[in-house]
């Protein structure tokens, strides 16, 4: 295979490009299916050649290739009418709970189940994906304050039904 | 551009602490959910995607150019049509005027030759007809004088088939 040349790379060196294409590439793929694409490696692929394809550089490279990916998918969904559909639909109606199987338990998906699908998808970028706040609002198009709303609310949500639950489930959380 | 997001890196401490708060809420064991090691076929799918993202930028930038030429040509030719169009109007306006213009001076130049030989007949040209009308207006002549025998009417006789009437 033919090396690229530094001019070549817009991302730095090829090792680093390789390196956080592994760790990305994976994600995007999980990311597109929880909104039940049909292609989802095609999307996270697609979003990676737009995100390079940019001659202008964009401040959150992460973000920027979640957003993609959320179009993308939402895009390809689009003639089932289903533009405005949220993440905890999608994963109910599609295949997108296969995706979990490997990250979570089956009691986190349950609690995550319980939360409204706004408050799941927020949940889901800041506690899984593991993104930072005001990557989140990039992602979703949203104020950063809304993104923390959304999230403490999800917080108090999720303590409330441990609460309700009874002791089981805290003894279970604590351990 | 670095792939690495600085606000990231910079996040506020609170904001780590209510993620962690959240996966323990959750349940969620403290791990990387998406560990992965660079593979050889990862690599190589990456290398294809810049490879098709450089292509992409080459065929995009190039189509871009040529479809604005080709969107150029038909404008440029429509503006040259208007405008050749318009410089002929311009000088067919600028034949007809300087046709007019000729023609005007012709007109005159015959109408100066026509007044100049009839200029010494001009006092037995015809009376304009503001003097007939005055003739017109203007009181007779008196007549000749001519031979003028009253009749004497007998008083007291009333001729006949005639009536008289009261005057007031």
């Amino acid at each position: 295979m033919e090396p690229f040349t530094p001019s070549e790379v817009p991302f730095g060196e090829s090792a680093e490009f390789h390196e956080i294409f592994s760790c990305l590439y994976p994600r995007l793929v999980s990311y597109a299916r929880r909104y039940g694409a049909t292609y989802p490696e095609d999307i996270a692929q697609e979003a990676f050649v737009i995100l390079m394809q940019r001659e202008t550089p964009v401040e959150h490279p992460t973000a920027y290739l979640y957003g993609t990916v959320r179009t993308l998918s939402l895009t390809e969904r689009r003639p089932l009418k289903n533009q405005s559909i949220s993440l905890e639909a999608v994963v109910e109606q599609g295949k997108g709970p296969e995706a979990d199987d490997d990250l979570l338990s089956q009691e986190v998906r349950e609690r995550m189940k319980t939360l409204s699908p706004t408050f799941r998808e927020t949940l889901w970028l800041f506690v899984v994906e593991d993104l930072s706040i005001r990557q989140i609002a990039e992602i979703l198009d949203i104020p950063e304050a809304t993104v923390k709303t959304r999230i403490h609310r999800a917080k108090a949500h999720l303590r409330n039904q441990l609460n309700s639950s009874g002791s089981s489930g805290g003894l279970h959380v604590m351990a | 551009m670095s792939w690495l997001d600085p606000q990231r890196s910079e996040e506020p401490s609170s904001d780590t602490a209510l993620r962690l708060e959240l996966r323990t809420l959750l349940g969620m064991k403290p791990r990387n959910y998406f560990e992965s090691e660079p593979t050889p076929e990862l690599i190589a799918l990456a290398d294809d995607l810049r490879r098709e993202a450089k292509r992409r930028n080459h065929t995009a930038r190039s189509r871009s150019h040529w479809m604005l030429m080709a969107a150029a040509v038909p404008l440029a030719l429509a503006f040259g049509g208007v405008s050749l169009w318009g410089i002929a109007q311009k000088h067919k306006a600028d034949d007809l005027s300087a046709a007019m213009e000729q023609q005007r001076a012709e007109i005159t130049r015959l109408a100066n030759s026509i007044k100049q030989p009839a200029a010494p007949n001009s006092t037995e040209a015809p009376q304009p007809q503001s003097l007939l009308a005055g003739r017109k207006i203007a009181p007779k002549a008196p007549k000749a004088k001519e031979l003028v025998i009253p009749i004497e009417h007998p008083a007291g006789q009333i001729p006949q088939d005639t009536q008289q009437v009261k005057a007031h």
